[in-house]
């Protein structure tokens, strides 16, 4: 059983990623060394982090041992629900509703930061996000629903 | 020598133009600004700003951009002598001499030596650039495409020796860095690639959301699951001028500090980070009392805080005559001269010298400025602190967001930039250093096109690469850069360095 886990991982994640490649780049043309087309260099590079992947991987399981950190899965998921919420929000509902979206989602992050605090932040940076971003650098955001 | 003079002349016209005052003067407070806060720093920050600076001429965006970088510096070192908290990670080695300062109630002289070092440093990268730039930049005029292939090769394996951690890991990041700058249309036969038939990438991968999503998102994320409350030191700050002792001590060690990290700036994958811990570390072994370091001693502010603000300032140089970005700052402010249709590389200085002198003058204006305005602000940062991390890290959320909407107008960088921060994540739980990546990621356009160029020049013929001479020498300074990591004597010695 590998030692290492890290690595090990760290490792499998590589190796997907190069095979992924691969498995794209196939179609496209290769092109030869006098003229290298669209799928010549990159094929190269999946091919050398394929072999890096491989090498992490073997570390992982002969290397010194070492264990994955834990992951906390709530403030993972609202930072990250946070940041879709106003993906979602931006051009339904307007800047200000996928502000004060994201910041009271992000909020869920940490127990007990889901309370009034929270919630009169939430409506002043929007209002002071719409106000510089949306009038003040003219981006051009929809205000309303 | 009369050029240079000519060249600064001009460049202190466009400098002390009232619009790049103005700019200048705006960056350097953001800068202190996001150096004071932990959490977010100049990457994110000058991210944010770009497209703000599609506006601008492109000496006032890239003035105001540097103004951040440097600026950050600056504000690093406030909250690291103050609250035993570094702001910006190339002020952590501050932490702990400034901090000692101010339990002994040396506060005042602490940040009072940092300014003034700070000062001194960044004046003599600001000559060093003056000097080394120009000439540089002819020497590079020569260049052939193989050349440029190698010396972009010889860069990115620079950046692994000087990346933390696993040697295996950082080539890895780069390689898969490199991998996402190919992601999008073909440059030459405009096919896609690895677009995975997503209209977004089409254009390839911003790097807005990328560099967000990989260093601030990410990064957050790390945060609220470590921190444990902020705990604001009472120290009192006591008096600002230091007393002639400090001065006597500390004088050789800023000078010491500005000379290093004027030269490890230049390095590919160095920069302030890497300058201010050198310095320390120089410092501690030239000192005939080494055993006051770690208790308060006055060169061990002085020296790192000199180079780190030299080193933010020479990592231009490869930039300004190379086109090469030694680090993610410089990549961020390559891509603030793309936007402008101006591409860096060595005639830069020719063609557009207001650029390149305006930036380099202004960056002693933007000292002078730090100087006068810090001191006197450090009552203000020191209350920012106050500003609790439930309010702020939703804040830069939001401001990321924002940021990586107005690059590109679409909801889609938003979707990248989520899953960049998924990514970025879980690489820092795999122990895996991302800031490698962005280099790759940066440098493999640029790469790709000189190695199709010098290969098709040759009609095929992979010797190009060896026969041209400059690109030879390059080509084997990276074969010996691998040599020596592979090398265990001198790995044992890079993990020592890294580990003190």
């Amino acid at each position: 059983m590998a030692r290492n886990r890290t690595d090990l991982f760290g490792g499998l994640l590589l190796l997907a990623i190069a095979a992924v490649g691969f498995l794209f780049l196939a179609p496209l043309p290769f092109g030869s060394a006098a003229r290298p087309d669209a799928a010549f260099l990159p094929t190269i590079v999946c091919a050398l982090l394929g072999a890096l992947g491989l090498l992490v991987t073997l570390r992982g399981g002969l290397g010194l041992p070492d264990a994955i950190e834990r992951i906390h899965l709530r403030p993972a998921a609202c930072i990250l629900g946070a940041i879709a919420v106003f993906a979602l929000l931006l051009e339904r509902a307007g800047l200000p509703a996928a502000v004060a979206g994201a910041v009271m989602t992000a909020a869920g992050a940490r127990p007990g930061l889901l309370d009034w605090r929270s919630a009169a932040f939430a409506a002043l940076l929007a209002a002071g996000c719409t106000a510089a971003f949306r009038y003040g650098l003219n981006i051009p955001f929809r205000v309303l629903p | 020598m009369e050029q240079v003079f000519d060249g600064l002349l001009l460049g202190a016209g466009v400098a002390l133009q009232p619009t790049n005052l103005l700019y200048c003067f705006l960056g350097v407070l953001l800068g202190t600004l996001v150096g004071v806060l932990p959490g977010i720093g100049p990457v994110p920050t000058i991210a944010l700003l770009l497209p703000v600076t599609y506006g601008l001429p492109p000496s006032t965006a890239l003035i105001t951009a540097a103004g951040i970088y440097y600026g950050a510096q600056y504000g690093g070192s406030t909250t690291s002598i103050l609250c035993n908290l570094p702001g910006e990670a190339s002020s952590l080695i501050t932490c702990i001499d400034g901090h000692g300062m101010a339990r002994k109630g040396e506060a005042g002289a602490a940040l009072a030596i940092a300014a003034v070092g700070s000062f001194v440093a960044g004046t003599a990268a600001t000559v060093a650039i003056a000097f080394v730039g120009p000439p540089l930049a002819k020497v590079a005029s020569a260049f052939s495409a193989a050349d440029y292939f190698s010396l972009i090769l010889l860069g990115l394996i620079g950046s692994v020796v000087l990346a933390r951690g696993s040697v295996v890991k950082a080539i890895a990041m780069i390689v898969l860095g490199a991998l996402f700058g190919m992601v999008g249309a073909d440059p030459t036969s405009v096919q896609e690639r690895l677009t995975f038939g997503i209209p977004a990438l089409q254009d390839g991968i911003g790097f807005v959301p990328i560099a967000m999503g990989l260093f601030g998102i990410a990064e957050i994320m790390v945060n609220i699951e470590r921190a444990t409350g902020r705990t604001m030191l009472g120290a009192t700050i006591g008096r600002l001028w230091p007393s002639r002792e400090h001065w006597r001590r500390s004088w050789r060690a800023i000078l010491r500090g500005s000379g290093i990290g004027t030269v490890l700036g230049v390095l590919p994958g160095g920069g302030a980070v890497l300058a201010s811990f050198a310095a320390y570390l120089a410092e501690k072994r030239v000192s005939r009392t080494p055993e006051r370091f770690g208790t308060g001693a006055v060169e061990g502010v002085a020296a790192p805080e000199s180079a780190n603000n030299a080193a933010a300032q020479s990592s231009f140089i490869p930039l300004l005559t190379l086109g090469i970005p030694a680090n993610p700052v410089m990549a961020l402010m390559l891509a603030i001269l793309l936007i402008q249709n101006i591409v860096p590389g060595p005639a830069l200085v020719t063609t557009r010298p207001d650029v390149f002198w305006g930036v380099i003058a202004s960056m002693w204006v933007g000292n002078l400025m730090l100087l006068v305005l810090n001191l006197p602000l450090i009552g203000l940062w020191v209350r920012l602190l106050g500003v609790p991390y439930r309010y702020l890290f939703p804040a830069i959320l939001v401001f990321c967001c924002i940021g990586a909407y107005s690059t590109g107008g679409n909801v889609s960088e938003i979707w990248i930039m989520l899953a960049f921060a998924a990514f970025g994540y879980a690489l820092l739980k795999l122990k895996f250093e991302p800031a490698p990546m962005l280099l790759g990621y940066v440098l493999a356009p640029l790469m790709e096109e000189h190695f199709r160029r010098a290969l098709g020049l040759s009609h095929g013929d992979f010797s190009v690469f060896v026969t041209s001479p400059i690109s030879a020498v390059f080509l084997a300074l990276c074969a010996a850069l691998i040599a020596a990591l592979a090398w265990p004597a001198w790995r044992r010695r890079r993990e020592t360095a890294f580990r003190e």
